[in-house]
């Protein structure tokens, strides 16, 4: 992988929240911290994979970057630009340098345009080009993620998942972006079609040097695509390692259940091997536990995990993690 | 003949209006009483349809067009609605992928675990509660007493999951299908899923049928695997033989294509190349011919025999054939 | 079926078949679009397809219709009131000498017209203001579909009459009432549908790629509403035809002597004991139209159920 050290983005601290109101008026106010507190560096060039359960705030970390919410707290810098604050129209120019992935590759694609308008829409948004260059971008695009130009008449309705999951990548490509988040792009695809779509956004990584945020709860596909993997659990990131590290030796003691949980193709392995089983579901993020949120389900759970919120510092040399007890565990 | 449950050529096709998607192709297998069999495939290869075939709850427009299936010596095919409803939840039940509408809003958790016990064991109201509390302590709820006169809404996927385990097993059935039934979940979730699953094989000795696109999940609960593609089985064998020697391309390329979580290992992944075949115009040849990297002409003009590697295990290739060329599985 | 041939299949079947005869990406299924498919589904529905017809050919009659009839809807025969049907007069005269066939279809003109326009305006009206409102959301929303629950709270033909007395009589006024109040219903349907598809990613894409609340609603939102939208104006036009003959029949519509269908039936009724042919044919008219289009709202209903859509 062609990693080098300057950093694309960066994040400060980043808070989103959500408040709902209940009660007739609006008095009862409660907040959802979907995103509490995350700070990290995505390099250029480099995959960043960012695992969690559901509800655990990674898809909303996503989104926030890309600026389709509002901001709670903290900073997004951008190679170098602060863009936390820009509105819609001093937020275009950055809309064709970070694109977005999505997850359900049937609901991604407004069912009523045809393929072409939809990879073509970014070029009239930005007023990239029109008429017959228009017409043949739209299909160069269409080659470069494995479809052929006479698809572009056609309507979304009529493809398989993993060809509208290339569609919905020809449309993100359209801007020619420099970062992509890629928000479960495969979680919704057969096993067999997953694969290529992760090979497919190799290849692009690697010819349009793409920097990527690969979000995904299958955790053996983000070890495959990522130079390094961070660990969400309620909205903090509890650790954050080079990928072939953190799976060779977790350190936060949520990592090593996670990672233990995954089943494994292989029954002479599955037999042997121990698993960690955690204990009940994860709370809610509207009323989190105090301290460490991980507590409730941690076998080694002490009083100062309770009284105290675990700083994310460096437990060994480029490896991060939020725990009291980092030291005393492995 | 000891099978639980014997399916023969089923065939089941969906009338649209757009003409006949024949989604699964005559299939047939059996199920020995308190085995787990798993049945993989990926979208569109007529796993679930053949599940719900079994349970007779095919939604307009689907139809079963030919073949038998046999359950504990009962034919179902063509079973009156009335009796079908007396086999339902109480000697096969089924558990579906998503756990969130699959249990009513608007009675208790209690309420629809109670529901088979009344109607099928004839309990009173007094008894089958009680009963209810015992299930969902038995699938690991925590204050089953309190939690058993709760609503769905009030319980988080994973328990909701249990829930439809406890209603699945509350009439003790011979077979338990379960269709996806961790798809929807987390991992860690997920994992205290199966461990239930295998605890509850083990414990009351009820065949399971497992619905799953995921070969790892399989690998822990399953003694023996089918293979679906293209609405019919390409392989079937006991889990061993399937993952250390598989025949089928399809097989090869399916195993293939997972990550190796394995260290070390960033290594190109081997994806099977091209989609899935449209099932309102199946081809003529074997189904897996248009991705096949070995296919020949045979393939594309006539559906393969099933050939036996061993007695439990057979394959539908025509690279089985004497005729065919050597081809060494590529990994 | 096959396994005798088997073992007797010749070498050179087993030659590797090349790649271009694989087709991987072909796709076999016809390209049918969502409104082919909805038109698919209304043909199948009989009384739906009954429906559509009968508008059809009243449209028809009430464009060329009065072509077919030497007479005009205003020419009075004084020697000839109050004629049954005839072969002279179809549907026989009123009590001026009128021949009601023309005056059935002229009325024809006059109440599809209403029906028909004010539905556009509805449309146009109904469906931004629900746009809007359900795009925006939060404190946008809440102002404007508290408007909207105001007009609600009152029966909408009160402001329709109230509007019409500002107003004065005359097809002119009846479009400005009838549009002025009858998109509140519209507006309540599309801001609903908004609102749940706004959280679509589809939209989400959108917006990552920069694409503004106009493009969004107008390309994105908007013809995806296009379902509810349509059966809407479908059972809207009725009520609209509806609205007009009972504002004709009080006497506050078009005034004399244009004829609408609720003019000619108030215009029936001071005769009804000694010509009630007079009354059954504009009554008749009125009914077919309703019964057509509730036909066919019906069954568009059913067509793009969406549900009903893998």
């Amino acid at each position: 992988m062609m990693t080098n050290t300057e950093v694309l983005l960066q994040l400060k601290n980043l808070k989103k929240y959500f408040e709902f109101n209940k009660g007739l008026f609006g008095q009862n106010k409660t907040v959802l911290k979907a995103v509490d507190d995350v700070s990290l560096e995505i390099k250029k060039g480099e995959t960043l994979g960012l695992v969690g359960e559901s509800g655990c705030g990674k898809s909303t970390l996503g989104r926030t970057i890309i600026k389709l919410y509002d901001v709670t707290g903290g900073k997004i810098i951008y190679d170098g630009e602060d863009i936390t604050g820009l509105n819609d129209r001093e937020m275009l120019p950055y809309r064709k340098k970070l694109q977005m992935i999505f997850q359900d590759p049937y609901a991604s694609l407004n069912s009523r345009m045809t393929v072409g308008d939809i990879i073509g829409e970014p070029l009239d948004i930005h007023g990239i080009a029109s008429g017959s260059e228009r017409k043949e971008i739209i299909h160069d695009l269409l080659n470069k993620v494995g479809l052929t130009s006479e698809h572009a008449n056609r309507y979304p309705h009529e493809f398989s998942g993993g060809q509208r999951q290339r569609i919905g990548i020809a449309r993100a490509l359209a801007v020619k972006p420099d970062f992509i988040v890629c928000d479960e792009p495969i979680s919704a695809l057969d096993v067999s079609i997953q694969a290529q779509v992760v090979n497919l956004l190799e290849d692009l990584q690697e010819e349009m040097g793409l920097t990527y945020l690969f979000i995904a709860h299958d955790l053996s596909m983000v070890r495959h695509i990522s130079d390094r993997v961070g660990v969400m659990y309620l909205g903090r990131l509890v650790e954050l390692a080079a990928s072939d590290e953190l799976y060779d030796k977790p350190l936060h003691p949520y990592t090593k259940a996670l990672l233990s949980a995954v089943p494994i193709p292989d029954p002479k392995l599955a037999g042997q091997k121990k698993r960690i089983i955690l204990k009940g579901d994860v709370p809610s993020p509207i009323n989190p536990p105090s301290g460490c949120r991980f507590r409730t389900r941690c076998r080694f759970a002490e009083e100062i995990c309770r009284e105290a919120v675990p700083e994310f510092k460096e437990a060994e040399p480029g490896r991060f993690a939020a725990c009291h007890l980092v030291d005393k565990i492995n | 003949m000891n099978n639980i449950l014997e399916v023969k050529d089923l065939h089941t096709s969906f009338f649209t209006h757009v003409g006949e998607v024949k989604a699964v192709r005559g299939v047939s297998f059996n199920v020995a009483p308190g085995e787990a069999i798993g049945i993989v495939g990926e979208s569109g290869s007529g796993k679930s349809v053949t599940s719900l075939s079994i349970m007779n709850l095919l939604a307009f427009p689907g139809k079963i067009v030919k073949g038998s299936i046999i359950f504990d010596g009962r034919e179902l095919v063509n079973l009156p609605e009335k009796q079908m409803q007396q086999i339902r939840g109480n000697e096969i039940s089924m558990i579906f992928q998503d756990p969130m509408t699959s249990l009513n809003p608007v009675y208790t958790i209690g309420d629809q675990i109670m529901e088979p016990l009344v109607r099928h064991k004839k309990l009173s109201r007094h008894e089958a509660k009680k009963k209810a509390v015992e299930l969902l302590s038995m699938v690991g709820i925590p204050s089953p007493e309190k939690r058993v006169d709760q609503y769905p809404h009030e319980f988080s996927g994973g328990m909701r999951q249990r829930a439809m385990i406890a209603m699945a097993l509350s009439c003790r059935p011979k077979l338990l299908i379960a269709d996806e039934p961790t798809t929807a979940l987390d991992v860690t979730i997920q994992a205290q899923i199966l461990e239930l699953m295998k605890d509850l094989k083990e414990q009351f000795k009820t065949a399971i049928i497992l619905i799953t696109h995921d070969l790892g999940v399989v690998a822990e609960v399953c003694s023996r695997i089918v293979v679906m593609y293209g609405g019919i089985i390409v392989e079937e064998g006991e889990t061993r033989d399937i993952f250390y020697n598989p025949k089928h391309p399809y097989t090869w390329g399916l195993l293939k294509s997972i990550p190796n979580i394995e260290p070390g290992s960033r290594e190109r992944l081997v994806p099977i190349e091209g989609h899935p075949p449209d099932l309102l115009k199946p081809p003529a040849g074997c189904p897996f011919c248009a991705r096949c990297d070995y296919a020949m002409q045979i393939c594309a003009e006539q559906q393969p025999p099933y050939t036996g590697v061993s007695s439990k295990h057979k394959a539908a290739c025509w690279l089985l054939h004497p005729n065919a060329p050597r081809v060494e599985r590529g990994i | 079926m096959a396994n005798t041939k088997i073992a007797d299949i010749s070498a050179d079947k087993f030659r590797p078949l090349p790649d271009t005869e694989k087709k991987q990406n072909e796709i076999v299924r016809p390209s049918i679009t969502y409104w082919q498919d909805v038109w698919f589904r209304l043909k199948q529905n009989k009384r739906a397809t009954l429906g559509l017809y009968i508008i059809i050919f009243l449209l028809l009659l009430a464009v060329f219709g009065p072509l077919l009839s030497p007479y005009s809807y205003s020419d009075q025969f004084l020697d000839k009131q109050g004629l049954g049907p005839s072969k002279e007069f179809w549907f026989g005269t009123d009590t001026l000498g009128r021949d009601i066939f023309v005056r059935v279809l002229y009325g024809a003109r006059i109440s599809l017209a209403v029906g028909f326009l004010a539905s556009v305006i509805n449309l146009t009206i109904g469906v931004l203001y629900g746009g809007i409102s359900g795009y925006f959301g939060g404190r946008v929303d809440n102002i404007m579909m508290r408007i909207v629950d105001m007009f609600y709270s009152i029966p909408l033909i009160l402001y329709v009459i109230l509007l019409m007395v500002i107003l004065g009589p005359g097809l002119k006024s009846i479009f400005i009432a009838l549009g002025c109040i009858y998109w509140v219903e519209m507006a309540r349907i599309v801001r609903g549908q908004v609102l749940s598809l706004k959280e679509q990613e589809f939209v989400l894409a959108a917006r990552a790629l920069g694409a503004d609340t106009k493009r969004i609603l107008l390309r994105h939102l908007i013809p995806n509403c296009m379902g509810p939208i349509i059966i809407t104006v479908t059972m809207n036009i009725p009520k609209a035809i509806f609205t007009e003959a009972f504002l004709s029949f009080i006497g506050l519509g078009v005034s004399a002597p244009m004829a609408s269908w609720g003019m000619l039936a108030s215009e029936a009724m001071p005769a009804i004991r000694s010509y009630p042919h007079i009354l059954f044919f504009p009554a008749m008219a009125i009914s077919i139209t309703m019964l057509a289009f509730n036909f066919l709202g019906d069954g568009l209903r059913d067509a793009l159920d969406p549900r009903l859509r893998k």
